[in-house]
């Protein structure tokens, strides 16, 4: 993995390169800034694959944890129509959503070894909310 | 008596049609269990018998065929950008392992087929988000994905090169 965090997406083409790609960047950007990684125990890095396709079930949600490499890798898809009817921002708030949804629905059940994840989602969380992208929306 | 005794001639026994009858069964149970051995001694339990005794794929590789061929019929061609200007990995580059990317500026185009989990190791290495182009079966993807690679060198982004490049920076080859 190239950096601690490293957050990416599949989308189809019609996915506006500003969700596509800017989006993912502030995620990104923004927990590389904000967050260190062996605050919380023995774990090297957290990749997250949004997937925003047309044809929901080609590319399946995956969590997955390498212990070898103390990486864990998430692929998880976001509805496509409801991205496509939602701005930038919005879209923003709905993924920023989704990687909170994901670390609390999984890192419970894959009980990583010295890895205080309740501690790491709280923070991250907290860190999304001063952002304002916890924040409601409507789409 | 003789003449009822020769008037009724007593019924030969029945030949011994039974055994005849059964000849091939035990033919066929005596193929498939020297298959079976010999499926075992050699390890390839993925052949079996069929009832006319020819030799088919195991129920197992069927099913996997048909899980294979259910695959190949939904497929993606993709194209992987650039999520930041920077240098990037170059297999096309005369003189350099490396070349400047704009965001949004193709790196390599592929093909995927089969329901995907972590698809794209390049997603978790490099700065580079996947953009599905086209999805149909693996050959329309194929040439999809033919036409962009050989038509990336007329793309503006690679003209404004000072020498452009034949085929995206992370196609190795043309396919």
């Amino acid at each position: 993995m190239r950096d601690p965090f490293v957050v990416s997406s599949i989308s189809w083409r019609e996915v506006p390169l500003e969700v596509a790609i800017d989006n993912v960047v502030s995620i990104e950007e923004l927990l590389k800034a904000n967050v260190r990684l062996s605050d919380y125990g023995d774990i090297a890095g957290v990749a997250f694959i949004y997937v925003i396709e047309q044809d929901e079930d080609f590319y399946q949600d995956g969590f997955s944890y390498r212990p070898k490499l103390k990486e864990i890798h998430t692929q998880i898809r976001l509805s496509y129509q409801e991205v496509q009817k939602s701005t930038q921002q919005e879209v923003l708030h709905l993924m920023a959503a989704k990687y909170i949804e994901t670390m609390q629905q999984w890192l419970p059940k894959k009980k990583i070894a010295n890895f205080d994840w309740k501690r790491f989602v709280n923070d991250v969380q907290d860190l999304f909310e001063r952002q304002g992208w916890l924040a409601a929306v409507e789409v | 008596m003789n003449a009822v005794t020769k008037k009724y001639t007593p019924i030969a026994e029945p030949p011994l049609l039974q055994p005849k009858g059964r000849r091939p069964v035990l033919l066929f149970l005596l193929m498939v269990t020297i298959l079976g051995f010999y499926a075992h001694w050699k390890d390839v339990d993925f052949l079996v018998l069929d009832e006319s005794g020819n030799v088919q794929i195991s129920p197992e590789r069927q099913k996997e065929l048909q899980k294979r061929l259910k695959q190949v019929r939904k497929a993606r061609q993709y194209a992987l950008l650039a999520t930041i200007d920077g240098y990037y990995p170059c297999f096309n580059c005369v003189q350099d392992s490396l070349i400047y990317l704009h965001r949004g500026e193709v790196w390599k185009y592929g093909v995927t087929y089969g329901a995907v989990r972590y698809s794209n190791a390049w997603l978790s290495r490099m700065n580079l988000v996947s953009q599905t182009e086209y999805w149909g079966n693996i050959e329309d993807c194929l040439i999809q994905e033919a036409y962009k690679i050989y038509n990336y060198a007329t793309l503006p982004e690679n003209l404004k090169r000072a020498r452009p490049l034949i085929r995206p920076p992370g196609n190795k080859v043309d396919r």
